[in-house]
């Protein structure tokens, strides 16, 4: 069952660039794409990697293209088989590079894949140990201040962010953002690990 | 400039929208106003918490599709009992005591269940075995709970392959401690970390078990590496006292990577009833960096067993 015969280019790129909703009925189209898959692990062993790097570099690219999709940098200029299909082989190249894994990422550039730094596995673990501390400062923070913060993270603007936050123009929804961005040390409290966050 | 318009700015800079001069002088004005500095850092910060939110509602969902997709090449779980058709079927035919062609070929008998030695990558084969037995049916159904009951097939487990395969896809690099040179036994665990950056596995192996069993720091670095050096060996069994050693430390940098390693050792050493309760704690454990990775493995070896 692939998926050219159940949809086409033109209603899958329409539901990608839609809402959410829409977005994640695209994505979960294509992640259930056996065809797709096959022709991702086909290609990467053509090119000389294993079964194993393979799937791995077919499980981080459908990350990283969920990502695009998600933060709206996948423009639907190409098919969206053939954009996932490159980022996968990407992801595969630069594994054998040795660096751990591309993502697209705020801190840098919202637009291109930003390769991280070479991650050993200390560098690593202690990303994952502030990851894990930003989680406990996400806890703390309001529901109203996550939720802009999470259409943030889906890349609306202002504008939208207003509109579906009920505020009245995108000038108030910049107030919002910006009283969430000050309530943050706050919210941290006297923990002296969330401090460190900052 | 106010508060908004210095809250636009820094997320344009956090962009990479500032020309560059423009990036430049802000720059400047961070280094020197340390008010600004941790504006930028508190803004620096909310992308961080953006990227986590993006992160987990990616790996929840994942999770949640991988439940349903069928893995190319190989037939979804949901479909096992139909796979194991051909198999009892042709074994019910063997061990059928009023069978005419009763004695078998030397050795047939003994044969486990095609399914059981099948290598994961060839499972695929299995959907079309159906036909195979097709003509050997004649036995009336009815009368096979004979044979049925001295065969494994009902209770039919995954094959070590199997189990092999699945734990190579959840391992996670492993992680050596080299640098913790601590107390008075340094010299003896930097002579084993050189063992170990040598390629001396053997003898790596033997230093490191000198120095495991003391009740120390070194002694938990010594446990955490004998742990990794035995799973890379497939010594699953040898390493699990080790996995269990640091996964019993809680304020041990690489506990919740041993406890993962420990759960796949379990796996592989078809430990079922200690790997069920080690998946059920790190998956409801929300801070655990591998509570995702927890619940996809739980289903896929419930559905194996």
């Amino acid at each position: 069952m692939g998926r050219s015969q159940n949809m086409s280019d033109e209603k899958l790129i329409s539901l990608l660039q839609g809402e959410l909703p829409a977005q994640e009925e695209g994505l979960k189209f294509m992640f259930r794409d056996e065809r797709l898959e096959r022709t991702v692990l086909h290609k990467i062993k053509g090119l000389g990697g294993s079964l194993h790097d393979a799937q791995d570099a077919y499980q981080e690219g459908f990350r990283i293209f969920y990502r695009h999709v998600l933060r709206r940098t996948f423009r639907g200029e190409s098919s969206p088989s053939t954009y996932f299909i490159s980022i996968c082989i990407n992801v595969w190249k630069d594994s054998r590079r040795g660096a751990y894994q591309k993502r697209i990422s705020h801190v840098d550039d919202a637009v291109k894949m930003d390769r991280l730094h070479h991650e050993t596995p200390e560098a690593k673990l202690e990303q994952d140990d502030r990851k894990k501390l930003v989680r406990q400062l996400l806890a703390l923070v309001s529901d109203r201040c996550r939720e802009i913060l999470w259409l943030r993270a889906l890349s609306y603007s202002m504008e939208e962010i207003a509109e579906k936050t009920g505020l009245s123009s995108p000038r108030m929804a910049i107030n919002e953002a910006f009283r969430c961005s000050e309530r943050l040390r706050k919210a941290a409290g006297d923990n002296p690990d969330l401090q460190s966050l900052f | 400039m106010e508060k908004q318009e210095l809250f636009i700015k820094i997320e344009d800079y956090l962009d990479g929208k500032l020309p560059e001069a423009e990036a430049e002088a802000f720059e400047e004005q961070i280094a020197a106003d340390p008010a600004l500095a941790e504006s930028v850092a508190r803004q620096r910060l909310e992308r961080e918490m953006m990227e986590v939110m993006l992160g987990d509602h990616i790996e929840g969902k994942l999770a949640e599709w991988e439940n349903t997709k069928k893995k190319p090449g190989k037939p979804g779980y949901r479909n096992w009992p139909w796979l194991l058709l051909p198999a009892i079927l042709t074994i019910a035919w063997l061990a059928w005591p009023t069978q005419p062609t009763e004695p078998a070929a030397p050795g047939v008998s003994e044969e486990k269940p095609a399914v059981e030695e099948e290598p994961v990558e060839t499972f695929q084969q299995e959907t079309e075995a159906p036909a195979e037995p097709a003509g050997e049916q004649n036995p009336e159904p009815a009368e096979r709970k004979e044979p049925a009951k001295d065969q494994p097939i009902a209770k039919k487990s995954p094959s070590d392959q199997q189990l092999l395969a699945l734990a190579g896809r959840n391992e996670v690099p492993p992680v050596f401690v080299s640098g913790s040179f601590r107390g008075s036994s340094q010299a003896d665990f930097k002579a084993a970390s050189d063992a170990l950056e040598d390629g001396k596995t053997d003898e790596a192996i033997r230093l490191f078990s000198q120095l495991a069993a003391a009740p120390t720091l070194t002694g938990l670095d010594a446990a955490n590496n004998l742990a990794y050096l035995f799973y890379q060996k497939k010594d699953f069994q040898k390493a699990i006292p080790h996995f269990q050693t640091v996964a019993g430390r809680q304020d041990y940098d690489y506990q919740e990577q041993a406890e993962w390693m420990l759960a796949l050792c379990y796996l592989t050493t078809r430990q079922f009833s200690k790997l069920n309760p080690l998946l059920t704690e790190i998956s409801t454990n929300q801070a655990h960096r591998y509570a995702a990775k927890a619940r996809k493995l739980k289903e896929e070896v419930n559905s194996m067993q």
